[in-house]
């Protein structure tokens, strides 16, 4: 089992006003799995995102990846997971649009603390390029680029530094429906080779890519289907 | 951190306008904070100076209050040089007191090894040397000690026969002659070095001017008693006196004797009494340059925290896009310092242009640290407190 | 609030503007009616007038009593004479005139006698004779009747000693009349050539005109005029780009402002208002930080009095500024963003 959530809540507090954004999530992500984060909008599924890929830390319950709990982690060792364990794919893209192809690729390799790692994965962000078929955008400026290929520098950042998990919310949800489709069989191409994918998506085509599919409503899980093959 | 500076120097690249605005505050905070260093500094040598030199006998010094038109009178009688050669004997060789008396002149040297010696002034391919004119007692007043050679001998103050001026020159002139050597300047006139001062050698002529003098490169060269023969020649002398003793009857006597003589009509004042006003000239200039000081920091110290601010503002998502892929605030703290590193290493540069010593560098260093740290606090506050999945959450570009 | 939340950068430079002007225009203001206080107590009627020969070779024979006498028989107004007579001093003569400086116990001058107000400086420099204090000037012994402290004067020198005037030396010289009128003096003078016409003279009043006074203050304030100008080149430098920026927060609502039909110039107007209420606001907090300064002496050799003038002079300097610097930003912003279309004013 890669990560487990026991009884996670998150809340939301401004002045005033506060928000439950998630009420009690228990949830087991083995590794190999690809699942869909399904809801309306507003019903947890980027906060619950946010709080596994420890972009967000949860207002109660435990969060355990690998059998650690991540409430003990200090930002630093979060920060490490960020590099190391998981890989983020968003619906804007996030990249920095004044740095290359290359440069916004290889971004998390600046943060890599192994010298002969980080060598040997810049040697291989060609090879990783040419697998997503943006190789001969390598030097040009993202901001340049379609929402597809832009997309895809995206996957080739997550990917760089060879990730168990990866995240992706809403990875279609600024792309044409041939690019969706182009970009699913990426993250499913990935799956097959073994990563774990967690996707949130409110697109029912994105849905039915993926095996295991858990539906939010109100920060409660209402339903979790494994599709079997 | 390598990573991290090399990404601040694209930021300050892809700001550059702004970068050399910063830039040029910099320049003239480090530049304003170097010159109030360099008073404060020369204000407490200046203390340090007089206290050295009244510790053990009070020095006067004369005031002349001969009006313009008796001293055009005394300059046209002819029968006043002995007069003054009376005059002249009484205060530089009375047994009762001790007096010295420095007027500083400068002359041109040609000689192109010069041009490189720090301190001395290039003029039409030639040499400017200051020089201090001195009589007996002023090595010994202002504890100025030879590294080399030998000090002034009585005989250097009469000595009628030798062609050429016995000289003592500043250390630094010591990289250009020696010990022995004889010069020409632009008159055809000799001079000898006879000795080389040791480094550091100062004055003050405190009834003229409220600056310390650096002797490094500059030359000591005696007054020629056997030279003294017109009225101007003990003019250039006699009213600028120091005369040290510590019992200030003396000064009765010289002012009673000058009117005897229907000289100059004297009155004295004393180098204790003097310094309180030159320290108070020196502490208003110190003021006037720290309230220009305090409006260029206050200036500049806002507009870094602003830039600084702006850049963080402008990049968040940047900055977002980096926590994402395992950046910690430490890094982008980094990011942040690192702008500043550059402006403040050139801006340091500045130093090289003006005058300095150990001491002012040292605090204008530690000025720039904290002056730096200063303008890293808010913007230090507020990456701090950015939540990292707002941003990517809100898309805040 | 909203504008406050807006305005912080903004906010902090003119708060460093007004502090730093209210002290310079205090200063510079100050420094302009120094320049009015005339040296060694004169009054502004006073005249300078130089008696010479027209031959410079040549000795006047007539000495300074004949011309003290003239200045008499030609008004019975009292009047005060001063003469250099040295870079340090100067003697006077008084008609029923009280010496004009502020003395320790208030001692004036006796007729007839030879006697000297000095600088308390210079008390080191007296003999007693008798049990009376003297003072020796040019081998002649002066009664000291009184001290004095002397005011710091501007551009002028600080005198150490004012004694008795000598009627018996020779008339040439420099003078300073005050109580008389530019006519009597002028009638004692050509009467006084009348009696030797190799003497030549020349009456000019001592009050200074106003560029006279300004050419003063710029020497005397140097270093205060030098930093508003610094002030300036510095508001140049940082300010436009921080208000291009306060204009950019506010795009929302130009935006809104510009849907609803507002022109270029209606937003402008607009952005103006607010830019002034912050500027006006920033000042008020900058004249008390300069204040402040003052009252705990902060620049007491700098600037030594918070002028109502000052504060007036700063206020229309910091709103002109502040007006300039928002015209200018509004004009880059429209040429680099066009947020407002081009034609719409």
């Amino acid at each position: 089992m890669i990560i487990k959530l026991k009884d996670v809540t998150k809340k939301f507090t401004t002045n005033d006003l506060s928000f439950q954004a998630l009420a009690g999530i228990t949830l087991s992500v083995n590794e190999g799995e690809f699942i869909a984060i399904t809801g309306t909008s507003g019903s947890g599924k980027t906060t619950l995102l946010n709080i596994i890929g420890c972009l967000d830390g949860q207002t109660s319950g435990e969060y355990l990846i690998m059998g650690e709990s991540v409430g003990k982690f200090d930002e630093a060792r979060k920060a490490s997971l960020r590099n190391e364990v998981f890989g983020f794919v968003l619906q804007d893209f996030a990249l920095v649009e004044h740095y290359t192809v290359r440069q916004n690729v290889t971004l998390p390799l600046m943060y890599v603390k192994d010298k002969k790692k980080k060598k040997g994965r810049e040697n291989g962000a060609k090879d990783l390029l040419a697998k997503l078929g943006i190789e001969h955008k390598e030097k040009e400026r993202t901001a340049l680029l379609s929402g597809g290929q832009k997309q895809r520098v995206a996957i080739g950042r997550a990917l760089i530094n060879e990730p168990k998990l990866i995240l992706a919310d809403e990875p279609t949800g600024a792309l044409d429906q041939k690019t969706s489709k182009d970009i699913m069989e990426v993250l499913k191409k990935l799956n097959e080779e073994g990563k774990t994918v967690i996707v949130v998506t409110h697109d029912p085509f994105v849905a039915n890519c993926c095996k295991r599919v858990i539906q939010l409503e109100d920060g409660k899980i209402v339903s979790d289907t494994t599709r079997t093959a | 951190m390598g990573n991290q500076f090399l990404l601040a120097l694209k930021d300050l690249w892809r700001q550059k306008g702004q970068t050399f605005i910063l830039l040029v505050q910099i320049m003239l905070v480090i530049g304003l904070i170097q010159f109030a260093a360099l008073s404060f500094i020369d204000l407490h040598k200046m203390k340090e100076e007089v206290k050295k030199l009244t510790s053990d006998k009070e020095i006067y010094g004369l005031m002349d209050l001969t009006s313009e038109k008796d001293i055009d009178t005394l300059m046209n009688d002819d029968k006043k040089a002995p007069v003054m050669r009376s005059l002249y004997e009484f205060i530089f060789h009375n047994k009762n007191f001790s007096a010295f008396r420095m007027s500083s002149n400068s002359l041109s040297v040609k000689d192109p090894a010069l041009l490189k010696v720090k301190g001395v002034t290039p003029i039409r391919g030639q040499s400017e040397i200051e020089y201090v004119m001195t009589t007996e007692k002023f090595l010994d007043y202002f504890r100025i000690d030879i590294a080399k050679g030998r000090r002034f001998v009585a005989e250097d103050y009469v000595n009628k026969k030798t062609k050429s001026t016995p000289v003592l020159i500043g250390s630094r002139l010591a990289q250009v002659w020696d010990v022995g050597d004889i010069f020409t300047d632009a008159y055809g006139d000799q001079y000898k070095v006879i000795g080389i001062l040791k480094e550091g050698a100062t004055y003050i002529d405190i009834m003229a001017s409220r600056e310390i003098q650096q002797l490094d490169s500059m030359m000591i060269s005696p007054v020629n008693d056997s030279k003294l023969q017109y009225f101007s020649d003990y003019d250039d002398i006699i009213p600028g006196s120091y005369i040290v003793s510590n019992d200030e009857a003396v000064m009765k006597q010289i002012v009673d004797y000058a009117a005897k003589l229907k000289t100059y009509a004297f009155a004295y004042k004393s180098m204790s009494q003097q310094v309180k006003h030159v320290i108070a000239d020196k502490q208003e200039w110190i003021q006037i340059q720290l309230f220009l000081l305090s409006l260029v920091m206050s200036f500049t110290l806002i507009s870094l925290i602003v830039s600084l601010l702006q850049f963080v503002a402008k990049n968040r998502y940047e900055f977002g896009i980096h926590y994402l892929t395992g950046a910690t605030d430490k890094y982008i703290i980094m990011r942040i310092t690192f702008q500043l590193l550059p402006l403040f290493i050139i801006g340091n540069l500045v130093n090289f242009f003006i005058d300095v010593t150990v001491m002012s560098v040292c605090v204008t260093f530690l000025a720039s640290i904290v002056l730096g740290m200063l303008a890293v606090i808010i913007p230090v506050m507020k990456i701090r407190r950015m939540g990292l999945s707002s941003i990517l959450r809100w898309k805040i570009k | 609030m909203g504008l406050l939340n807006k305005s912080y950068y903004i906010i902090a430079y003119y708060i460093v503007v007004a502090t730093f002007t209210c002290l310079a225009f205090s200063s510079l203001i100050d420094s302009y009616e120094q320049t009015a206080v005339l040296p060694d107590g004169l009054s502004p009627g006073s005249m300078r007038v130089t008696v010479s020969m027209s031959e410079e070779d040549k000795e006047s024979s007539m000495k300074t009593g004949r011309l003290i006498k003239k200045l008499t028989t030609q008004s019975n107004d009292p009047f005060l004479l001063y003469k250099d007579i040295s870079s340090y001093g100067k003697a006077f003569f008084l008609q029923d005139h009280s010496l004009p400086l502020s003395t320790a116990n208030g001692h004036q001058p006796k007729q007839g006698h030879s006697v000297v107000v000095l600088d308390h400086e210079m008390a080191h420099n007296i003999r007693k004779k008798d049990g009376e204090k003297y003072f020796r000037f040019n081998n002649r012994d002066y009664e000291v009747i009184d001290f004095f402290t002397p005011k710091d004067v501007g551009m002028e020198l600080a005198r150490k000693f004012f004694i008795t005037l000598d009627p018996t030396t020779n008339v040439t010289g420099m003078y300073e009349v005050d109580g008389l009128s530019m006519d009597s003096v002028d009638h004692a003078l050509k009467s006084l050539q009348k009696e030797e016409p190799s003497l030549k003279f020349e009456v000019t009043p001592l009050r200074l005109t106003v560029s006279e006074r300004l050419e003063h203050v710029i020497q005397d304030q140097l270093v205060v005029v030098a930093s508003l100008l610094v002030t300036i080149v510095f508001i140049m430098m940082s300010t436009i780009g921080t208000t291009t920026a306060w204009i950019d927060a506010r795009r929302d609502e130009i935006y809104a402002r510009y849907l609803v039909g507002a022109r270029f110039r209606d937003v402008r107007r607009w952005l103006l208002k607010e830019y002034l209420f912050v500027v006006f606001g920033s000042f008020a907090v900058g004249a008390m930080c300069a204040f402040l300064l003052l009252a705990v002496g902060a620049f007491d050799k700098v600037v030594t009095s918070f002028d109502g003038r000052g504060l007036v002079t700063a206020l229309a300097f910091c709103l002109l500024i502040g007006t300039s610097t928002l015209v200018v930003a509004t004009w880059i912003d429209q040429r680099k963003k066009g947020i407002i279309r081009k034609g719409s004013s």
